[in-house]
């Protein structure tokens, strides 16, 4: 009886090891495969993946959009460009402020949203994002978004009270073929801290 | 010594087959949760378009959903009979587009607005959506047939709101969830 616990103990052991093995081992390669976090090309701060939402995405890129980007879109329709990062790389951080300065750009429709821990962050105003059909421009057609959790002049997101992980995401609907084709290296927003609490 | 190997191995293999198990079911177990999210709305049932309300947080159940989209979602099952789906595109310009995502949340199939008003130079048109293994043949010249690669999945209608945020925006929003009802199913 005794012999019987003990190798039912092992076998158990070795499911557990197993398990946090396998599990451990999906979560590393999809981030090494993807190159990152989100996406597999860069520009500036923001990433991005032609893969998004497409059939032809490998079983990595599927795991996961499913989990951080579900029911996306394919490219022709949306690009979806996400930064945890600023202009200098420094990760993202709720406690901080940060302008985002850019001009429109080659795309239909396009919107920049904030996220904390990948929903919406509360507040107020109820407000989430800017727009090309919502933002304020200057004479020049640019444009300035201020991340912070006090009032701000302009356009202003507030990024609310405590703790999470700070996330932009820029789509763009119906891209230029421009756009497509230059991912890495079209103009994008300037994400720039001004300061932490 | 070589029970310490047989162990290994068996841990070494048990992980590989629980690595891609894991990467197989990972997108069909967000689908199955994202069904269950919608069909547990309110008046939601399979086969029929449910009608949702603006994103706001703390409802936002899609990680990284637009706050600046009204969606109207399906699930559905063709695995016993098509569905016929009556899509109508709002009187705006403004982007529009009706998504199909398989059981393994594969975007097989978009229809956007600016297609449908050139393509079948019309506002409204019915798809028909079929399982994988249906012998369904077109009606009609004005019909779109859809095949998806399994019998069950959920589609997306999203509209796109100019400005939320506005007076005049939230008025555009309330003709825009008019516009909704004018896609269902039969």
């Amino acid at each position: 009886m005794k012999h019987v616990f003990k190798y039912i103990g092992k076998g158990l052991l070795i499911i557990i090891v197993a398990f946090v093995l396998g599990l451990g081992s999906l979560v590393a390669a999809i981030y090494i495969q993807e190159k990152g976090p989100w996406g597999k090309l860069r520009n500036g701060p923001w990433e991005t993946n032609l893969d998004t939402g497409s059939a032809e995405a490998g079983p990595y890129t599927r795991a996961k959009v499913a989990l951080f980007g579900t029911l996306a879109l394919d490219p022709s329709e949306v690009v979806y460009y996400i930064a945890f990062n600023d202009s200098k790389g420094q990760p993202l951080d709720c406690e901080c402020n940060y302008r985002l300065e850019g001009e429109d750009p080659g795309a239909r429709w396009w919107s920049v949203t904030v996220y904390k821990d990948f929903h919406f962050i509360p507040n107020d105003r109820k407000r989430y994002s800017y727009s090309k059909t919502n933002i304020v421009r200057d004479k020049d057609g640019r444009w300035i978004v201020k991340l912070s959790s006090k009032p701000q002049e302009g356009n202003w997101i507030p990024l609310g009270d405590g703790e999470g992980k700070l996330i932009l995401a820029l789509r763009l609907y119906n891209p230029d073929p421009s756009v497509i084709e230059n991912l890495d290296s079209i103009d994008l927003p300037s994400i720039i801290r001004e300061g932490c609490r | 010594m070589k029970g310490w190997k047989q162990d290994i191995l068996a841990i070494l293999i048990l992980a590989v087959v629980i690595h891609f198990i894991a990467l197989w079911a990972t997108p069909r177990f967000v689908e199955g949760m994202v069904e269950k999210g919608m069909l547990t709305k309110e008046g939601c049932k399979l086969n029929t378009i449910c009608y949702r309300d603006i994103n706001v947080a703390g409802i936002d159940e899609i990680p990284m959903a637009n706050p600046d989209s009204l969606f109207s979602h399906l699930v559905y099952d063709v695995s016993k009979e098509s569905l016929r789906i009556h899509l109508t595109v709002p009187d705006t310009d403004m982007y529009w587009s009706f998504s199909l995502y398989a059981r393994n949340l594969d975007n097989y199939y978009v229809l956007n607005d600016k297609r449908l008003k050139s393509e079948y130079s019309s506002r409204g048109i019915d798809l028909v959506l079929v399982g994988p293994k249906s012998h369904y043949k077109k009606t009609s010249a004005n019909e779109i047939m859809v095949v998806s690669p399994s019998d069950r999945g959920v589609g997306l209608i999203r509209m796109i709101v100019a400005d939320r945020y506005s007076a005049k925006g939230i008025e555009e929003m309330r003709e825009l969830k008019k516009a909704q009802e004018m896609s269902y199913t039969k």
